[in-house]
């Protein structure tokens, strides 16, 4: 099987791998790969920085991306040759496409960027991936924070989580993000936001109270506030009332719970806290019930109070 | 506190095709996966040694032979590569520690410059790259540290600054992120709670949140998942579980369910562990279905530490337990 040209490589010994307590046997389609490695091997030790070696790296990034050893090697043969960094953030968008969760890949990305200190249009790249392949992929979520941290491009993300909410609201990630740029964003000051946030999550909840997404968020970002939950409890009790007036929600009772411990928190007499702890220890009672699998984490924070 | 029986469970762990399957992994070299895996065959070693160890029967491998192979992977730098003439990383540098510490053959290694390695690693912010590439992530803050503490070289990094970065990736719904801002993962969540509970710092840890989130991935069908919204998975049942005994939440999830959930993932045909059932099985898996089993005190199987994720025995031999992990 001719995989490698023979004469292009005919000068390069081979350095074979030791595979230590596994013996070789290298049969069928595993040659081409291995035959590469071995090759790349020897070339690494010769320190050789070429064309050619610039080629084979490439070759064996498309079969395996993620073979972390290449990809140092590769980026010494590309600051040897001066490759221009653009072009070469071009070819590897394709296998990033095929490859989106691979480390090696985005990482490769952040540096290329970094070098050239400029965005160019990763921001569309990344929602490009995100839409494209997961809507959940954790690389391209943490790259998108790194760039807009690094480039101070904070100003449409808000607008952009936005989107991504609406293209599908059961996306944590989005959410998360959403909690990112209000709570880390120079632009944005999360006190200003949060009523119209509050209205936001309700919406998603109203549309669907099984989606923990924007129960999780709503709890989140009025506890990053300068406010506390309790001073929404005469909107948000209320809210989950009127939510659950055909049937109990789980996340409904776990919200209202959170808000009632905060009243607690408030309280100074003793007859107060009491009767407090008591509407705290029905909903227990009731998410004992409703959440069966976490019965004994329910019955725990009953007995709690 | 009621006992684990194997009758309670429609099927049992099959104990003798893991260990065929455990003791074949070497004898797939005609297969492409084998080759595409050549970079983590440090990681795959330890996946494999530790399983054999918590099934109770470590006899299964040469643990000469797997200590010589692993020795061979030190680079000059003190680091270990993921197969011999490969670059070194802090994920097979742990790996390879792992090996050795679990194998009793730690005397053999150059410590000193192991440790020089890892320290370098540590960048000012408290981080720790993956290697001199620079990938940054919670991941590394783990390996570093349990890698000097297995080597009792603690001493040799910065841990309060360590500590100060794990606790910037702590998210407001108490998990922990992979850098800061990002999302709440629980393989993250283990290696920030790992990473804490090493160094003695779990009070940074808020307890009852983070346990409520984790509890929260318990799907119905028992199995748990690593985000909201995202299918239940063996090694993240692991990774959530590890987390929960941690923090001493443990309870609060269905050890029942999970265990049938862990269960109906073998291959009881080939032996070995898949993400889900129905699903190809790999070592990884295997690892993770059985240390779980034995965290949820599944009969027959040697203790594992969840904050290592090596068997107790070994911890204790090594000296650096960090408490007792009840078991539920
Ligand atoms: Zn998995």
């Amino acid at each position: 099987m001719e995989t490698v040209t023979e004469q292009e490589w005919a000068d390069v010994e081979r350095t074979l791998q030791d595979e230590g307590p596994y013996s070789v046997v290298p049969i069928s389609y595993s040659i081409e790969y291995s035959e590469k490695m071995d090759i790349l091997r020897t070339l690494m030790k010769n320190n050789e920085k070429s064309e050619r070696a610039l080629k084979l790296t490439e070759e064996i990034i498309a079969m395996s991306p993620s073979n972390y050893v290449i990809w140092k090697y590769r980026q010494e043969i590309v600051k040897e040759l001066n490759v221009d960094l653009k072009s070469e953030l071009d070819l590897f968008t394709n296998y990033a496409k095929e490859n989106p969760k691979c480390y090696q890949l985005w990482h490769y990305r952040q540096l290329i960027i970094e070098k050239l200190n400029d965005p160019l249009n990763e921001l569309k790249f990344i929602e490009e991936m995100l839409k494209g392949d997961d809507l959940k992929n954790y690389h391209a979520w943490s790259y998108r924070e790194w760039i807009v941290k690094h480039f101070d491009l904070w100003k449409e993300e808000f607008e952009f989580s936005t989107s991504m909410v609406k293209y599908d609201d059961r996306n944590n990630a989005a959410w998360n993000y959403r909690f990112f740029i209000l709570s880390e964003s120079p632009y944005h000051d999360i006190n200003e936001y949060l009523k119209d946030e509050i209205e936001f999550s309700k919406q998603k909840i109203n549309f669907d109270p099984t989606n923990p997404s924007p129960w999780m968020y709503l709890r989140g970002i009025i506890e990053k506030s300068k406010y506390e939950l309790a001073e929404f409890a005469d909107e948000l009790l209320p809210f989950c009332e009127f939510l659950q007036r055909n049937e109990f929600y789980k996340y409904a009772l776990e919200f209202q719970l959170k808000v009632n411990e905060s009243i607690l928190k408030t309280l100074k007499s003793e007859k107060e806290q009491e009767q407090q702890k008591d509407i705290c220890r029905s909903l227990c009672s009731k998410l004992e019930e409703y959440d069966k699998i976490r019965r004994k984490y329910w019955k725990f924070i009953r007995e709690s109070y | 506190m009621s006992e684990i029986k194997v009758e309670q469970f429609p099927i049992k762990l099959e104990v003798e095709k893991h260990l065929k399957y455990l003791k074949e992994l070497n004898n797939h070299q005609d297969e492409l996966e084998y080759w595409l895996s050549e970079a983590l065959r440090l990681n795959g070693i330890y996946w494999g040694v530790t399983a054999t160890y918590i099934l109770d029967h470590p006899e299964i491998y040469d643990s000469k032979e797997i200590s010589k192979f692993i020795l061979s992977c030190q680079n000059e730098d003190g680091g270990f590569g993921g197969c011999t003439d490969h670059d070194s990383h802090l994920l097979y540098t742990l790996s390879a520690i792992q090996v050795l510490a679990i194998c009793d053959t730690l005397s053999e290694v150059n410590k000193d410059k192991v440790v020089k390695y890892v320290a370098k690693l540590q960048n000012p912010d408290g981080s720790f790259s993956g290697d001199e590439w620079g990938e940054v992530d919670t991941r590394f803050s783990y390996c570093a540290l349990s890698c000097l503490k297995i080597l009792h070289r603690l001493d040799a990094v910065d841990v309060p600054k360590a500590v100060e970065y794990v606790k910037k990736c702590m998210n407001f719904d108490g998990g922990f992120g992979s850098v800061e801002s990002a999302e709440s993962h629980s393989g993250q969540i283990f290696c920030c709670v790992g990473a804490l509970a090493i160094v003695d710092r779990l009070d940074i840890v808020d307890a009852d949140k983070l346990g409520w989130w984790l509890a929260e991935r318990q799907l119905p069908n028992g199995g748990l998942n690593g985000r909201p919204e995202k299918l239940e998975d063996v090694c993240y049942s692991w990774w959530v579980l590890s987390s929960l005994s941690i923090i001493d939440r443990i309870h609060w999830i269905n050890k029942e369910k999970l265990i049938n959930f862990i269960l109906s993932c073998q291959d009881t045909e080939t032996g070995g562990f898949s993400d889900r059932q129905g699903d190809m099985v790999d070592v990884f898996h295997t690892l993770f279905g059985i240390t779980g089993l034995s965290l949820l005190g599944y009969p027959n199987l040697a203790k594992v530490d969840p904050v290592y994720c090596m068997p107790v025995s070994t911890i204790e031999r090594l000296n650096i337990k960090t408490r007792t992990y009840n078991q539920i």
